[in-house]
């Protein structure tokens, strides 16, 4: 019985893809039912398996598995750990939880706080020491003889090319200065000439990286829609 | 009560968002206590992640319940989320029938999504200069043909050197300047709103 | 003696006061008597003291207001003096009146007034005149010239009593006394102050100002009563005494004052045009107030038309009721109505036009996606693959991914991270899977992590399709552990970097397989052998990067990336950053390909070749498309130009 289930298993699967597959497809000739059908299964979908990959790994296995093993175990060492990483944030959790509530929702603000504080500090730390660092130092290397020779590419070239990002890079970074000096009274502020044809040529630098960007999305979106075709013919070939 | 409950939270944000950034500088010192702030975070964010699915959920039940416009397409998201929760419940989460739910119901469908995507996109494309005929449009519109040219050998034509040749130049010097400038930027941008909080000056948590 | 009447709040006063005591009015001038009973106040001002005992003729039919305004005594005198000067001689003029003061009397020169002469008195013509009262008697005497002192006429003169009629003082006109024998200012004549107050309280006002003297016989008829006034009354004592001693006086004064008169001012013309036509008639009051009661006590004694103040004279009464019910006619009604309709249909939302169904955007965008898909489904159906595959040098990153891993030890731990989203398996799938061939056949220990909530199903589902089809059945591979999938974002990289043991304890299996090896001997991040991280977000991968790279930088771990080709710009800058901060990129389908020819699996992908013309036909489409959209947008801002 249950080899016949698990053998029907794979022509049904292949079905129900087939048939979500045009519902989503049909999107093409408009807006319709179908489409909105199976929109919202695949979010039903989606966010069931998110809740349950969350109570697996965070609630059951962070939480409540240590519990039990320490209540088989009896191991007092792991208990003191357990109270100082796990009861408290557990404790946190559950106060977010007046989160739900407007009336209540005022309580919960400490601990978003608390996780504010924890995340902006975690990502200045990875900014600051994970690209600001680096990439102004790849910068400057740019025009580092050691890494062209490390590279072993033609000096002329790398230096053109270093140039241009060198270029590129501070007229990036200038395009999005928007800060002006208060000029006197009367005048309207506005930068001096020089940033704005800077600006303009990060701009142009900026225009080119999202040209790459866009193309870049379009190719992934491309292979998906060569894939779903090639699908759609595999099931149907399978059913012929 | 109004007065001392915005400052404590602030007070709890820049706290512990010292305590963690020391961490970072002085690990021997600082390093036990940034882990178990950290791992406090983190059982935090699961437990904001499972309020956001509930809220998800309760939106729905609402709408089912008072069968406003579109009730039937919330019925048919709070059925799949409950058979999706009690599946992957009970088997687990890398069991053969969850993956079998995963694999026949949201991988089509996601990818499905995609797809549609590469028409929209091609359609927008081709409507760019008649909407917004200006000089950034033209260059934006130039650099994705001679991107697309050298991206993959042609049909027709196959590999093209000097196509290749101008590709691997686009997406090496200028756009990998564009795109250093802009990892630049956000990060600086980045550095200065965490810091606007960790000082207090920001408030996003609503204290 | 009599009180005089104030000629502004018309109460009697004691006849030595020159003001008002009331309201401080000057007297003198006036001089007014008070009248025995209440009368009009022009009456009232123009009776001699007890004297006025003719009753008041009612008035002329067809005469003007002014003219029946002007008491009778007053026309009488007009006429008496009129009636003088035609035949009656003169009386001689007692003595005690030859010397006339000037105040009172205006001695003018010696010539005998003629009869019928035009009449002295300023106020007294001008008065006449706006009456209309003619004077047919009296000869016009010339109008002073403008700057010239008063001459006086031969009419005039002749009029003003000789000696004798120089005396004779009209006390009934006291005003017109004094100036009848004065010699006439030569400046065009003034209101008196009295005739100015008279006129604010009065219901008739003079208009304009008070011409000189035109003494126009025509309209002075009460010219005669006026001349003959004096022969008939005699003057009071305290005149007849201070006649001698000014005699000799007046005449002086006069001549002097007619050398030192101002000379009479040119009017301008728009006060000339302001001159009161001759042929119109002053306006009447507003209300006639002829009929009304005249008040006789309280300080609105003598007018007309005054609320009385007295109690009786409120009757409390119920207000009237007034129907609040509007008389609405049918016309109205209807135009009412048809109001109401037009606000209530302002209320009603207007459904918007629905679009049409059929637009040429809407065929516009099935054709190009036919355009897309046919040639797709060609490639498909006709399982072609002829085109070529890239080559792995032409790739930056695949071969610097490749040598990576070509020289991890054998049966290393790697991290393994599935960080991307279901839909882009297409894409990166051939990356993943020659990956995971690599590290298979090296035996690595693969550790799953993920950051993405579906990134474990992803990674079973890949191990177990790759395995098998590398032992050709369906096995899972025994060498790797799955821990699911670490909440957070930032901050499980973080405690994963810094302490994975406590963020994932267990693997999704339950099993605790930090107690084992390999991974026992792994307490952070950069204990690993290497780091593969598979995303399609530039973000995610940049968080990567930020969190796991500086601590495999210290330990010089690799840190290698799969991504798909919307995320490769964003880590290129990485990749090409000196020193490197990612070791090693394979980026999208053509990366994948690439890839896997520099591992030697050359199997082709079945869906190459439609990837390969589905990307030249859209090169086709967005060439054409574009410049064809550019032209008619051209040709369209060139009409509206135009037009």
């Amino acid at each position: 019985m249950l080899q016949q289930i698990s053998q029907l298993a794979e022509p049904i699967g292949m079905i129900i893809g087939f048939l979500l597959t045009i519902m989503v497809l049909s999107y093409i000739i408009g807006d319709n039912v179908l489409f909105r059908l199976a929109v919202h299964i695949f979010i039903g979908v989606a966010t069931g398996y998110a809740a349950v990959m969350i109570l697996y790994n965070v609630i059951w296995y962070q939480v409540l598995v240590p519990v039990l093993q320490l209540y088989t175990a009896g191991n007092s060492g792991n208990l003191s750990m357990y109270i100082i990483r796990v009861v408290p944030a557990v404790i946190l959790g559950i106060w977010m939880l007046t989160k739900v509530s407007p009336r209540t929702a005022r309580w919960g603000t400490p601990v978003l706080a608390f996780l504010t504080g924890v995340g902006a500090a975690t990502v200045i730390a990875g900014a600051v020491r994970g690209t600001i660092f680096p990439q102004i130092g790849a910068s400057i290397n740019l025009l580092n003889r050691q890494s062209a020779l490390a590279e072993g590419t033609n000096l002329v070239g790398w230096f053109i090319n270093g140039l241009v990002i060198l270029i590129g890079i501070v007229a990036t970074l200038i395009y999005f200065q928007f800060g002006v000096r208060r000029p006197p009274e009367g005048v309207a502020a506005h930068r001096p000439v020089i940033l704005d044809y800077v600006s303009t040529l990060g701009e142009g630098f900026i225009v080119v990286t999202l040209g790459v960007l866009f193309t870049g999305v379009y190719l992934a979106a491309l292979a998906a829609l060569v894939d779903r075709i090639n699908y759609l013919w595999n099931v149907i070939l399978s059913f012929i | 009560m109004k007065r001392i409950l915005p400052i404590t939270n602030t007070v709890i944000a820049v706290i512990s968002g010292v305590f963690v950034i020391l961490g970072y500088f002085f690990p021997g010192s600082f390093g036990g206590i940034q882990s178990v702030l950290i791992g406090w975070a983190i059982i935090l964010a699961a437990f904001a992640l499972l309020l956001g699915i509930f809220n998800l959920a309760w939106v729905h039940w609402k709408k089912v319940s008072s069968e406003g416009k579109g009730h039937v397409y919330s019925i048919v998201l709070l059925i799949s989320m409950l058979i999706m929760i009690v599946v992957a419940g009970i088997s687990g989460p890398t069991s053969a029938l969850t993956l079998w739910i995963f694999n026949n119901f949201q991988v089509p469908v996601e990818a499905a999504l995609l797809a549609l995507l590469a028409v929209i996109l091609v359609y927008a494309g081709v409507r760019l200069l008649s909407r917004r005929p200006k000089w950034n449009s033209i260059l934006f519109l130039v650099t994705v043909l001679l991107v697309l040219l050298g991206a993959v050998p042609l049909y027709f034509l196959g590999t093209i050197g000097p196509l290749n040749a101008v590709h691997d130049w686009l997406t090496q010097v200028p756009a990998v300047a564009g795109a250093r400038g802009l990892l630049l930027g956000v990060a600086l941008g980045t550095v200065a709103t965490g810091l606007r909080i960790l000082i207090g000056s920001d408030r996003p948590y609503g204290g | 003696m009599t009180d005089i009447i104030c000629p502004l709040c018309g109460r009697p006063n004691p006849p030595d006061r020159e003001e008002c005591k009331y309201c401080q009015a000057p007297l003198k001038t006036s001089g007014f008597a008070a009248s025995p009973e209440g009368s009009d106040d022009l009456h009232e001002l123009f009776s001699t003291s007890g004297e006025n005992t003719e009753p008041e003729k009612p008035p002329e039919p067809g005469a003007s207001d002014l003219e029946q305004a002007i008491p009778d005594w007053l026309k009488e005198t007009e006429a008496s003096f009129k009636g003088k000067f035609e035949g009656e001689p003169e009386e001689p003029i007692p003595d005690e009146l030859s010397g006339k003061p000037d105040s009172l009397l205006s001695p003018p020169s010696e010539s005998p007034r003629p009869a019928g002469s035009a009449i002295d008195d300023e106020w007294l013509a001008s008065l006449l005149d706006e009456a209309g009262v003619n004077q047919p008697d009296q000869a016009t005497p010339e109008q002073p010239e403008q700057g010239k002192p008063f001459e006086e006429s031969p009419e005039e003169a002749a009029w003003q009593p000789q000696s004798p009629a120089e005396d004779q003082i009209e006390p009934e006109a006291p005003e017109s006394t004094p100036k009848a024998e004065k010699p006439l200012p030569a400046e065009p004549a003034q209101k008196p102050e009295w005739l100015t107050k008279l006129e604010a309280s009065s219901n008739i006002k003079l208009e304009g100002g008070i011409p000189p003297a035109e003494p126009e016989q025509e309209k002075f008829p009460h010219t005669e009563a006026l001349e003959e006034e004096p022969e008939q009354q005699t003057p009071p004592e305290w005149l007849a005494k201070s006649m001698p001693e000014e005699a000799a006086e007046p005449e002086k004064e006069t001549e002097k004052k007619v050398e030192g008169e101002i000379a009479p001012a040119e009017l301008p013309g728009w006060l000339e045009a302001m001159r009161p036509s001759e042929d119109l008639t002053p306006t009447g009051p507003v209300e006639d107030v002829s009929s009304e009661d005249i008040v006789t006590a309280g300080p609105l004694v003598g007018l007309r038309g005054v609320i009385s103040a007295h109690p009786s004279a409120i009757k409390a009464r119920k207000p009237p009721t007034y129907s609040i019910k509007l008389r609405v006619t049918d016309e109205q009604k209807a135009r009412v109505e048809l109001m109401e309709e037009l606000l209530a249909d302002e209320e009603k939302p207007t459904p918007l036009p629905s679009p049409p169904v059929i637009s040429s955007r809407y065929i516009f965008r099935l054709v190009v996606a036919a355009i897309l898909l046919l040639p797709i489904f060609w490639m498909i159906i006709t399982k072609s693959q002829s085109s070529s595959t890239p080559q792995p040098g032409n790739i930056p990153g695949v071969t610097d991914f490749t040598q990576q891993i070509q020289h991890l030890p054998a049966a290393a731990p790697v991290l393994v991270a599935f960080d991307y989203e279901a839909g882009f398996s297409a894409e990166m799938n051939p990356a993943i899977s020659n990956m995971l061939t690599q590290l298979m056949r090296k035996s690595a220990y693969l550790t799953i992590v993920t950051t993405n909530p579906s990134g474990p199903a992803l990674a079973e589902s890949m191990i177990a399709d790759v395995y098998s089809q590398q032992v050709g059945s369906r096995q899972s591979y025994p060498y790797y552990a799955d821990l699911g999938y670490i909440p957070g974002g930032t901050l499980g990289l973080l405690g994963l970097a810094t302490s994975p043991k406590s963020v994932l304890p267990y693997a999704l299996s339950g099993y605790n397989v930090w107690a084992g090896k390999p991974l026992d001997t792994i307490s952070a991040v950069k204990d690993f052998s290497a780091v593969i991280v598979i995303t399609n977000d530039a973000d995610t991968a940049r968080i990567w990067i930020e969190q796991i790279g500086p601590q495999l930088q210290s330990s010089e771990k690799p840190l290698l990336f799969v991504s798909s080709a919307q995320a490769a710009p964003m880590i290129l800058p990485y990749y090409q950053a000196f020193p490197s901060q990612v070791q090693g990129l394979v980026a999208g389908l053509a990366g994948g390909v690439a890839y896997g020819r520099s591992i030697g699996n050359i199997q082709q992908n079945g869906i190459w070749d439609a990837y390969s013309i589905a990307v030249t036909i859209s090169i086709l489409i967005l060439l054409v498309g574009s410049v064809a959209g550019g032209i008619v947008k051209l040709l369209a801002s060139n009409k509206k130009e135009k037009s």
